[in-house]
């Protein structure tokens, strides 16, 4: 009887309302903390110039923080000076990259997870062995290279040397392990080549962790800030982090456009993000990169 | 039959890896070994003399010290391994000695400090106060916010996407906010709340002294120890907030997953043997998280040497010698002074500094770790 109660509690012992109360409370802290950053963005961008000045506070709760009336013309303005062109550039760049690098990488896993062929152990250390090699020591040859095939200030330039990412090779191999012996026997049955069995076979049932993979080379381009400093050097193929940073030392004192802008850079990742977030939360937690 | 059916499957094999390995033999292998030959030449824009090892020297100052600080790194890794080896009279023997050299190998990088490139050590300073300033930080609150969404409740999928959120959006965009929010402006937000508390304004990401920079310092601190003893500047605490701010949500999913993993009869037996609640983190949870910990510290220190964009949007011209870790201090090398010999020596060094970093955790956790 005693042991019953004490196994009783346990299984309630976390659903306790008083402990959740408090789990809720400490997290929902930290989750405003977390936000208020993002929340002052909106409220600074849509203040006008006068009330950039006037209305001041940190505060939430008090009227002052937000804005009387929402000023649009900070988005206008942006998104004429720049932005708007530096963001169409980022879309483009990052479209070119994740389709190249998911041509190199679904048939490279597919060919680590399925296959047995010679020398198969020593290439996969070798290409595993790329990932311990960080952007420091290889920016310096790769731009030597690049500038040498005349790629500077050319989306080749930008986008080829991203085409090929070891740890997504890593990672994909994973999942395709995972796929039952039986649908690749199937498969072989029907008659399907290499290439039809990964196009109908291997990518549909992969969708959660290609997914993962769109979104974080996506992001990864979007934060990328080295490789284009060097690279990008006229207008002409200025992705939306250095339009943005150029922005923000341009127009300095006014806030409201800065937060437009910056809102301008959020809003594409945000909107990919919540589409695609089921898919990719779990995954994304496996994939290890920052 | 077997064979003919792997020599098939080889053909078929390498035309699939084709693509990938000739983009990483040229994008990531290549480079690795032509940083080595560019650090060997005097090289602006356009290859120069071959210098040798010149730019190595310029980097610990001197032959001597260099071999010394060689040597003494051997040292210390060699008494450690042998205090590992060893029992009783032997290990504090051996662990003393490596103590020993650990201090020689101070006061020889306060030599590099005096006669080599003082910049260089100094972004190493910067960059071990950034490593001490995020990764603990980021494992405590990360580990936190699982352990409390580990529950069933509403609004969790909510909570959990808000502390996301740093980490999925743009960086750039985000630190065009806390430029705003640490600016030093009275009417900054950060200021706001000092002026709440009748303090401040202070510079903020502005501020490149030492938080605890005093003006006299008794005569026997070197400007070596006193650049260590004033801590990291203000600007710099600014930057380590910022990271926290943007990894901790990811650091709390990945540990989520890690308790995820343990079976619901440990946290059953545990109640059935009335362990307490600090007894169920320490003794129990924490051992079964270790490799969970250990991934994340790994990560979080290999990251912060190679962070970039994440200091480069908060830094400023003017605070450049209180902020800039290695991976920006080269990069200015290379972009700005152009000198592309040095950068690419640099990096050589900051390479094998990675190397040795990430070598030492491994051990220092293997026999720790639980798996």
């Amino acid at each position: 009887m005693g042991e019953k109660s004490v196994l009783l509690k346990t299984l309630t012992w976390r659903h306790q309302p008083f402990s959740l109360l408090l789990r809720w409370l400490g997290v929902g802290f930290f989750a405003l903390l977390t936000l208020f950053p993002l929340i002052w963005m909106g409220a600074t961008a849509l203040k006008s110039p006068a009330e950039v000045m006037t209305r001041i506070s940190a505060n939430p709760f008090n009227p002052q923080f937000w804005p009387t009336e929402p000023w649009w013309p900070n988005f206008q303005v942006v998104w004429l000076s720049g932005i708007g062109r530096g963001l169409l550039t980022s879309i483009f760049l990052s479209v070119i990259t994740v389709t190249g690098l998911l041509v190199t990488t679904i048939p490279a896993a597919y060919a680590f997870a399925r296959l047995e062929f010679a020398g198969k152990n020593w290439v996969y250390t070798a290409v595993l062995t790329t990932l311990m090699i960080p952007e420091t020591v290889t920016f310096i040859p790769n731009f030597l290279t690049v500038a040498s095939l005349h790629w500077v200030d050319t989306w080749q330039g930008m986008t080829v040397p991203f085409m090929a990412n070891a740890f997504y090779i890593f990672f994909l191999n994973q999942y395709i392990r995972q796929i039952p012996q039986e649908l690749f026997d199937a498969a072989a049955i029907d008659g399907a080549g290499t290439i039809r069995t990964i196009l109908q076979l291997v990518i549909p049932l992969l969708s959660g962790p290609l997914a993962t993979v769109i979104f974080l080379e996506v992001l990864g381009s979007w934060n990328s800030l080295l490789w284009p400093l060097l690279i990008s050097q006229s207008a002409t193929w200025r992705p939306v982090a250095i339009a943005l940073a150029r922005f923000t030392s341009e127009e300095g004192s006014q806030l409201g456009l800065r937060m437009a802008a910056s809102l301008f850079a959020i809003l594409p990742m945000l909107i990919v993000f919540l589409i695609l977030q089921r898919r990719i939360t779990e995954t994304l937690v496996r994939s290890g990169i920052r | 039959m077997a064979s003919s059916l792997k020599k098939q499957q080889t053909k078929t094999a390498y035309l699939l890896l084709l693509p990938a390995l000739v983009l990483l033999a040229v994008f990531a292998v290549f480079p690795l070994f032509y940083t080595v030959v560019v650090s060997l030449f005097h090289w602006q824009i356009r290859p120069g003399s071959f210098v040798g090892l010149e730019h190595y020297h310029e980097i610990f100052g001197s032959w001597a010290n260099f071999m010394e600080i060689v040597l003494t790194i051997f040292l210390v890794g060699l008494f450690l391994n042998l205090a590992g080896r060893r029992t009783g009279a032997f290990r504090v023997i051996f662990r003393f000695l490596s103590g020993g050299a650990g201090i020689v190998l101070l006061m020889l990088l306060g030599q590099v400090w005096v006669k080599g490139d003082a910049h260089f050590l100094r972004s190493l300073e910067i960059t071990l106060w950034f490593a001490l300033g995020t990764v603990p930080i980021q494992l405590i609150l990360g580990l936190s916010l699982a352990l409390a969404l580990h529950a069933r409740f509403r609004g969790k999928t909510a909570l959990r996407t808000a502390i996301l959120l740093p980490y999925i959006l743009p960086l750039v965009a985000s630190a065009s906010v806390f430029t705003l929010l640490f600016s030093l402006s009275p009417q900054s937000p950060a200021n706001q709340v000092l002026a709440f508390f009748h303090v401040g304004p202070w510079q903020w990401l502005k501020q490149p002294k030492g938080v605890f920079s005093a003006d006299q310092l008794p005569v026997f601190f070197s400007d070596w120890w006193s650049s260590w003893a004033a801590g990291p500047s203000l600007a710099l605490l600014c930057i380590n907030l910022f990271n926290t701010w943007l990894y901790s949500g990811y650091y709390a999913l990945v540990f989520a997953n890690g308790l995820a993993a343990i079976p619901a009869e440990v946290f059953e037996a545990a109640a059935l043997e009335g362990v307490s609640k600090p007894q169920l983190l320490f003794r129990i949870l924490l051992p079964l998280l270790s490799p969970t910990t250990f991934f994340l510290t790994i990560l979080g220190v290999v990251g912060t040497f190679k962070a970039f964009s994440s200091i480069y949007v908060l830094r400023d011209a003017s605070t450049a010698s209180a902020v800039d870790p290695a991976s920006v201090m080269i990069f200015f090398t290379f972009f700005r002074e152009v000198r592309y010999g040095y950068a690419a020596a640099l990096a050589v060094v900051l390479f094998l500094i990675i190397l040795a970093v990430t070598n030492a955790q491994r051990r220092l956790w293997e026999k720790r770790v639980f798996y």
